[in-house]
């Protein structure tokens, strides 16, 4: 990608492809501009000096939090299987990623 | 007496005396909804159960007498919910066409605690999809008309669950905020809203926008009802490992108000409408009158917030939104609406190689600045004071071609949510028909201090006793 702050058909179309969006040409057309207007207005930060400043991940400053490890009932099966529209024998149906030559 | 223009704690109170029953107080709601929510649409589903768990509840209620209170203070009780928490055995779809027919196979821990303390769920509310606006025009489904007018938005994007409370068709609900979600539709509806600081409420079971800011909320007729709420939801959620190592709120003891400092910041004002600086300002008057100093104070300029605030919520929503594959549950990524198509772009673009430190690192660092910047100003006062939203309730189709419509509308509460600062909205007067809502700031963990300012504020006013009904 390059560093062009008007995004070009081929960046929108390659942003979509590592996002896994199908748009339409009509929608790559429509979310460009709207992109790069949106872009625009966030570099207002290279206003402010970030010089050394720590990047915040959590505002409260938390580090990490343990629970015991402790077996306790969870889903069945069924129940989290059960909003899918395709099962068999109880797994999941995925589309093939090795295709046979 | 009409049950409808109860408060949640009349309403338990009237629960508890037994001059109403569960039955006769939910039936009331379901009344209420099927004759205004055909015109409002509040709700995107009905719980259809209802009126049996509430036969249950009368039947407890009568048989096991009063103990029973201190085990389920709500025992009873129907409560409105957003769209975006999980509700076991009912669809959970964000308004979102992905999760239409999605069915929770589990309670999220808000909901799971409100059904320990004896809760009903009503029904779930209407939102922006997947919470991202600030209107619900981006619902999926339907746009919720506000109960004061119904030209103009509730605002959002717990828009549904504002309405409800301010239609009359639910006593109290619970939303979710990001950046103003709660606080914004509160003010726009007339309605109090209390967003906790960040980690108080757990997220688990909810349907996550943008990890790092998402707090689950109470919406209400008052702060008092808002305090009841809370003290149900809140507290350390095993299940959530971002939550505050903290017991649940208890509100048991009250602080006292005289002789607080209260700071404005002038950069609040700016761009606010004439007559929503007038309503806050008379507002802030009384407060005076209650003892508390007015300091003038300077914070960062909101305009950074927004631009922070875009960045991380659009980075965290493309990656939280990457699960829908449609495989597990849910439809597939061409369901996604223009408004989730746009966010999820913009936060790839931001998240991508190359990209990263440009954008997502400098948000991060900045959101460092916008934190200090609070603990500093919070070394000198104790709460800040501002206008909710700059406008009271907009007009049906404000959104159309706005691309940021949510974060340019909810600049005023993007920085507190950036710092996960706890914030409270009260109405404070009307314009043309139209609510006003004032807003409370205070530091990290101080809800308590919030819920007696704005509860003493409501002791003296009567902006939230007016009913659209």
């Amino acid at each position: 990608m390059s560093t062009s702050k008007n995004l070009t058909n081929q960046q929108v179309e390659q942003i979509a492809k590592l996002a896994n969006l199908p748009l339409t040409r009509e929608e790559v057309q429509n979310i460009l501009p709207e992109l790069s207007s949106t872009i625009k207005s966030i570099e207002i930060l290279d206003e402010l000096d970030v010089k050394g400043v720590i990047p915040t991940s959590h505002s409260l400053k938390t580090t990490n939090a343990y629970r015991n490890d402790e077996i306790k009932p969870s889903l069945t099966q069924d129940e989290a299987t059960n909003n899918s529209k395709e099962i068999v024998n109880g797994v999941f149906i995925v589309p093939a990623v090795l295709v046979k030559n | 007496m009409d049950i409808k223009q109860l408060t949640l704690k009349e309403t338990i109170d009237c629960l508890r005396n037994k001059s109403i029953s569960s039955k006769e107080l939910t039936n009331s709601y379901l009344e209420s909804i099927k004759t205004k929510d055909p015109l409002i649409q509040a709700f995107v589903s009905i719980n259809e159960d209802v009126i049996k768990e509430a036969e249950k509840a009368d039947i407890s209620i009568n048989e096991i007498g009063n103990e029973i209170w201190d085990k389920k203070p709500l025992l009873g009780v129907p409560i409105a919910v957003k769209d975006n928490f999980s509700v076991k055995g009912m669809k959970t779809t964000a308004s979102a066409r992905v999760l239409e027919n999605y069915i929770s196979p589990y309670d999220s821990t808000v909901v799971k605690r409100l059904k320990d303390a004896g809760a009903l769920i009503l029904g779930k509310t209407n939102m922006d999809a997947w919470a991202h606006g600030s209107s619900t025009e981006y619902s999926d489904f339907f746009t919720t008309k506000n109960p004061w007018n119904i030209k103009h938005l509730p605002g959002g994007s717990s828009g549904g669950s504002a309405a409800a409370v301010a239609a009359g068709e639910a006593v109290a609900a619970i939303g979710s905020e990001t950046a103003g979600s709660v606080r914004q539709p509160a003010a726009w509806c007339g309605v109090t809203g209390f967003k906790p600081t960040y980690g108080r409420v757990s997220r688990y079971g909810v349907v996550a926008m943008a990890s790092s800011l998402d707090s689950p909320g109470p919406i209400t007729k008052t702060v008092e009802d808002a305090q009841i709420l809370l003290s149900i939801i809140s507290g350390k959620d095993e299940h959530d490992a971002t939550t505050i190592d903290e017991s649940p709120l208890s509100f048991l003891k009250s602080k006292p108000i005289k002789g607080l400092k209260l700071g404005l910041p002038s950069s609040y004002f700016d761009n606010v409408d004439k007559e929503v600086s007038k309503m806050v300002m008379e507002g802030i008057k009384i407060l005076e009158k209650m003892g508390v100093r007015i300091v003038d104070i300077d914070l960062l300029a909101p305009k950074y917030s927004v631009a922070v605030y875009t960045i991380l919520q659009r980075s965290e929503v493309s990656s939280n939104l990457a699960r829908y594959d449609g495989i597990r549950f849910g439809e597939d990524r061409s369901k996604f609406g223009d408004e989730a198509k746009r966010r999820i772009m913009l936060g790839t673009y931001t998240l991508s190689a190359g990209y990263f430190d440009q954008y997502y690192q400098k948000a991060q660092k900045v959101r460092t600045l916008i934190i200090n910047d609070f603990e500093k100003t919070f070394e000198n006062i104790d709460i800040i004071l501002s206008p909710t939203s700059p406008t009271t309730a907009l007009e049906l189709g404000a959104t159309e071609g706005q691309f940021m419509f949510g974060e340019l509308q909810d600049y005023l509460v993007e920085p507190s949510s950036l710092a996960g600062l706890p914030g409270i909205s009260v109405p404070c007067g009307f314009d043309e028909g139209l609510p006003i809502g004032m807003q409370l700031i205070g530091p990290v963990l101080s809800e308590e201090l919030l819920a007696s300012v704005a509860r003493g504020f409501q002791e003296q006013t009567d902006w939230h006793k007016k009913l659209s009904y």
